[in-house]
């Protein structure tokens, strides 16, 4: 079920006005449609099929090969999974995939807590510096890491949020998010784990300066 | 977040014990504590349910133990 949970303001670079865009719990079929008529004709335009993981790193695109779609399908239990998309000018600017159980803290303030693990979240290409010269929204990836956050209040686990990061994000989630970085995990394909503990999270959350514009 | 029921739940001394000294030590409500209980037990269930195992390693001696769910 897809349900709106708000709406937020984020950035257009191209013309520096803010523009209303719905933060969704639950994606539907127009979201994976727009995964695979907009984001995925725009990976296949930029790159080869064949392109190997240097190139999608270079062109901050090493989630081109997830399948939104197949997600959906085999972490569709509502129970322990659920789906973000966040739109805006009639297109998905992004989406994410979190965890609800089975994912316990490493960080030294609350060691083996529960926490809301964010298995997937992409920003749609045409926000990516590096994969455009221009690229249009700004915000996205905190919106949704903020309804990561605020899902993991909602059930009880003050705040408390953990990923492995793909090398690309690394610097975006440890200085940007301000998340603590625990370095590469070996049992996660060498990708760094990072976590945003409960004091970070009050963190996160409280307004910023320039918030609200 | 989707609609909830509530339900009494009825356990002995003992369970309720072991409920509560987990609360504490998860620093959870009983709700949270048992929420996350059956998001663990189901997904097992799925995984036994499709013929996977699920083990314990011991982080040093890497020697795995099969975990047995009722």
């Amino acid at each position: 079920m897809k349900t709106q949970l708000g709406t937020y303001d984020l950035q257009n670079r191209l013309t520096g006005r803010f523009e209303p865009a719905g933060l969704f719990e639950g994606i539907d079929e127009s979201n994976l449609r727009s995964y695979e008529q907009d984001w995925k004709i725009a990976f296949e335009t930029r790159l080869p099929g064949d392109a190997t993981t240097a190139e999608r790193l270079a062109a901050n695109a090493q989630d081109a090969r997830w399948d939104w779609r197949r997600l959906a399908e085999i972490r569709g239990n509502p129970l322990l999974y659920q789906m973000y998309a966040i739109e805006c000018a009639a297109r998905t600017q992004g989406i994410m995939l979190v965890k609800k159980g089975g994912s316990f803290s490493r960080h030294p303030d609350h060691p083996k807590a529960d926490l809301i693990y964010v298995d997937r979240l992409a920003t749609a290409p045409w926000n990516r510096r590096g994969f455009v010269g221009e690229p249009i929204y700004r915000g996205v990836g905190q919106v949704l890491l903020s309804a990561a956050v605020n899902l993991a209040y909602e059930e009880d686990l003050d705040g408390r949020i953990g990923l492995h990061s793909l090398s690309g994000a690394d610097a975006f989630y440890r200085d940007v998010i301000g998340m603590t970085d625990f370095g590469p995990d070996d049992e996660n394909y060498g990708m760094r784990y990072f976590e945003m503990s409960s004091a970070q999270a009050r963190v996160f959350l409280e307004p910023k300066e320039g918030d609200g514009a | 977040m989707a609609d909830k029921k509530t339900m009494t739940l009825n356990l002995s001394e003992p369970e309720m014990a072991a409920l509560e000294t987990l609360c504490e030590r998860k620093g959870m409500s009983k709700t949270t504590l048992l929420r996350q209980a059956l998001r663990l037990y189901q997904s097992m269930d799925e995984r036994l349910e499709r013929g996977e195992k699920v083990f314990f390693e011991d982080p040093r001696s890497k020697e795995k133990a099969e975990l047995m769910v009722l």
